[in-house]
């Protein structure tokens, strides 16, 4: 019973001192190398409330010393901030997390900041991933993924001097930022694209029929704002044109998807389709336009390539844009919270340059489509954002 | 009241006991000390520089105040799983279907929460880890049935149990839990009185550790101090001898089950509870898994799996910031863990042979 009584009184010790750490945060933030950090990195203190740096910051920085002192007579370059990148899945895998890191290192090089990527696939990292960074003091974390909406949400309020943006979704809050893509001006253009183009019977295997095709992964609130600019955009050239549906059910289907595209293609007098059915599923759809010599339109990267003269364009979700762009504004303290939309406008949504195709798209085509881009960055044509 | 002899044997038994504890701490710091050397070595091999990278990974774990917190928060399921797999284990049973217990335990801890709205904290958060334990335990029902009607072996069932489990959440959150809102499949948000307090500011960790800590301490007090948790370590150790000896070995088998499956319910809950807010599709990485683990390199001994659990809990928080400051991969980490267990299980192998020779030759 001793041995009981030792233990219960060493976890009570424990318990209470962790009790101890309860009150304020600032606590362990603002301790020592408060002092060290901005005598060392930059001799005129302007923003002391940025500066919360970790213990361990000073160890890593100090080689680095000898530049800035180099530098910073000549240049005058402000402090340096830190920026951190936390993508819902690795950067080296899915195109659009791709796009991000690209649009991150890009923005590191630029305004040289140094590198800091946490990865993974695991719900409950996100979250561990996006405080770590927030206890190590940055200056603004750029999550990547709608799925790590939580992630943000939950730690943003603990951290309010902390900067957050997340790519595709807007957690709340006063200190974060939604970079919500604009998908259907960019799927306007496809639209626009495709009803010019289902009339243009002097190319092959197109029918008088004016019926185009959209296949999406499934019937959530992305997949929708792509068809209704689709739609919107088929609508602009020509009302009288159909636009024939379908869902695959899963963003990971290609069978199904190649299935649902045959289908159109052979039973429904569709001749071109617009795949959003994940990139696997997309795979399934461009593999039917290969075998039946039908046209199909890409989504979020480029697929020109996929099926040389057959994918009339692909519409690009250019996240890199979009983390770049929220980056520079932050360094120029142009950030601004709330949901921030990046379309046409922005260069985040576009369209290839249709080069795989050459003469099979007239130049009257071609016109016309960046007359209608010309009209959706001045704000002449208004693409409706479905909810 | 007490003779200067008793004291005297008091004494000794005191001495043998710290001398025991010593040797053991000697042979695990020993074995630590080993698997990292294993770790260092493999990080060499792929030209990264070890110590920068068990720096990292130690400051990642323990750098800071919030860090530290944040790193007691993730043994908190380390314990509860730990704990789980310790006594079953002590009863020997193989209960291989802590994963699927700690599913249904978050799931029926999360229905609670989201379900229930106005109650009070002190009603709510009790409601919770009810359900949650209570879920655990009444999932390992059908293997208890099937255990004792057929005498079907626990270790194909539990592990049957899990894929069961898993499938049966996701189903549950995909259709008719599911929060439109939400921005991957899961279940609505746990009403505010449903989540666990925060004890800091800046750091996930709540009141679930002291809970933990304290489940820790009572699942010691019930193994080694009763009478009941006496007769389940003498099933494990014998079964026909305590059948002999008038133990209810079935009774004993169903304590076990229920109670390991009752503890890693209850960590569920936590997990739901104080981290996420909500039910998430596949969000565990795999405790249950660990929970095995953790036992064996605790040698099945509650309060050994606080130690191995802050180890676990350690490298989780650290493996990030390793792999982020220096490029070395996480998976380090798991080889790190895998040497280890594997040491613990050839120590105790090795022991036990030495102890068998020592009664042939004796």
């Amino acid at each position: 019973m001793k041995k009981l009584q030792i233990l219960i009184i060493g976890l009570m010790i424990v318990t209470l001192a962790l009790a101890g750490c309860t009150p304020p945060a600032e606590e362990p933030v603002v301790e020592e190398p408060v002092v060290e950090e901005p005598v060392v990195e930059e001799p005129e203190v302007e923003e002391p409330e940025v500066e919360e740096p970790e213990v361990e910051e000073p160890e890593v920085e100090e080689p680095e010393v000898e530049e800035p002192e180099v530098e910073e007579p000549e240049v005058e370059e402000p402090e340096p901030m830190n920026i951190a990148l936390v993508p819902a899945g690795r950067i080296g895998m899915e195109g659009f997390m791709f796009l991000a890191g690209q649009g991150y290192k890009q923005a590191a090089a630029d305004f040289g900041f140094e590198e800091r990527v946490l990865e993974s696939e695991e719900a409950e990292e996100w979250e561990r991933n996006v405080r770590t960074v927030s206890q190590d003091g940055y200056d603004l974390v750029v999550g990547v993924g709608a799925t790590m909406l939580d992630a943000v949400a939950n730690v943003a309020p603990d951290f309010p001097d902390i900067m957050y943006a997340l790519v595709d979704g807007y957690p709340g809050g006063d200190n974060t930022a939604g970079l919500i893509a604009q998908e259907q001006e960019g799927s306007f253009l496809a639209g626009a694209l495709a009803a010019m183009m289902t009339t243009e019977t002097s190319l092959e295997n197109i029918n008088e029929e004016k019926i185009i095709g959209f296949i999406g992964g499934m019937e959530v609130p992305s997949v929708v704002r792509w068809l209704s600019g689709f739609q919107q955009g088929a609508a602009y050239i020509d009302p009288d044109v159909q636009v024939q549906v379908a869902y695959v059910g899963s963003f990971r289907d290609p069978a199904r998807a190649k299935e649902l595209a045959l289908a159109m293609f052979e039973e429904q007098g569709v001749d071109i389709i617009m795949s959003v059915s994940g990139s696997s599923g997309d795979v399934g759809v461009f593999e039917a336009v290969a075998e039946t010599g039908f046209y199909g339109i890409g989504a979020d990267v480029d697929w020109d390539d996929e099926v040389p003269g057959q994918i009339l364009t692909s519409v690009l979700k250019r996240t890199d844009v979009a983390v770049y762009d929220i980056i520079a504004r932050f360094i120029e303290g142009e950030f601004v919270t709330g949901e921030v939309m990046y379309g046409v406008a922005s260069g985040v949504m576009d369209i290839t340059d249709m080069a795989n195709m050459g003469d099979a798209i007239p130049q009257s085509v071609r016109d016309t489509i960046d007359e209608i881009k010309e009209g959706i960055t001045a704000g002449e044509i208004v693409v409706e954002r479905p909810q | 009241m007490k003779s200067g002899s008793e004291k005297k044997k008091r004494l000794a038994s005191w001495k043998e006991n710290f001398a025991d504890v010593g040797a053991q701490l000697f042979n695990y710091l020993f074995i630590l000390l080993a698997s990292l050397l294993i770790g260092a070595i493999v990080i060499l091999l792929s030209g990264k520089d070890p110590i920068a990278a068990y720096v990292a990974l130690f400051d990642g774990a323990f750098g800071s105040g919030l860090k530290f917190a944040d790193t007691l928060d993730r043994t908190t399921i380390m314990i509860l799983a730990g704990i789980a797999g310790s006594i079953a284990f002590r009863t020997n049973i193989i209960n291989l279907g802590l994963e699927g217990q700690l599913y249904i335990g978050a799931f029926a801890a999360a229905w609670v929460g989201f379900t229930f709205h106005g109650l009070p904290s002190y009603v709510h958060i009790p409601l919770c880890i009810l359900a949650g334990v209570l879920g655990g335990a009444l999932w390992t029902v059908p293997v208890i049935y099937l255990k004792l009607s057929w005498n079907i072996p626990v270790l194909v069932p539990t592990l049957m149990m899990n894929y069961i489990a898993i499938r049966f959440t996701e189903y549950l959150i995909a259709f008719p839990f599911r929060d439109p809102g939400a921005p991957m499949a899961g279940s609505p948000r746990l009403a505010q009185s449903a989540r666990l307090p925060r004890l800091i500011q800046g750091s996930t960790i709540n009141i679930g550790f002291i809970l933990a800590i304290l489940i820790a301490i009572i699942a010691f007090w019930f193994l080694f101090k009763t009478k009941t948790g006496y007769e389940m370590r003498m099933v494990g150790l014998n079964k026909d001898f305590a059948a002999a000896a008038g133990i209810p070995v079935n009774r004993s088998y169903i304590l076990a089950l229920t109670l390991s499956g009752g503890t890693i319910g209850l960590g569920g809950a936590m997990m739901i509870m104080g981290f996420f807010g909500r039910f998430l599709g596949g969000f565990s990485p795999g405790y249950g898994w660990d929970g095995f683990m953790i036992a064996i390199i605790a040698q099945n001994h509650p309060i050994g799996v606080l130690p191995a659990a802050l180890f676990y809990g350690g490298l989780a928080n650290g493996a990030m910031a390793m792999q982020s400051a220096t490029g070395v991969p996480q998976a380090v980490v798991a080889m790190v863990k895998g040497t280890l267990v594997l040491s613990v299980t050839v120590k105790v192998f090795i022991e036990g042979m030495r102890k068998r020779l020592q009664q042939w030759v004796i």
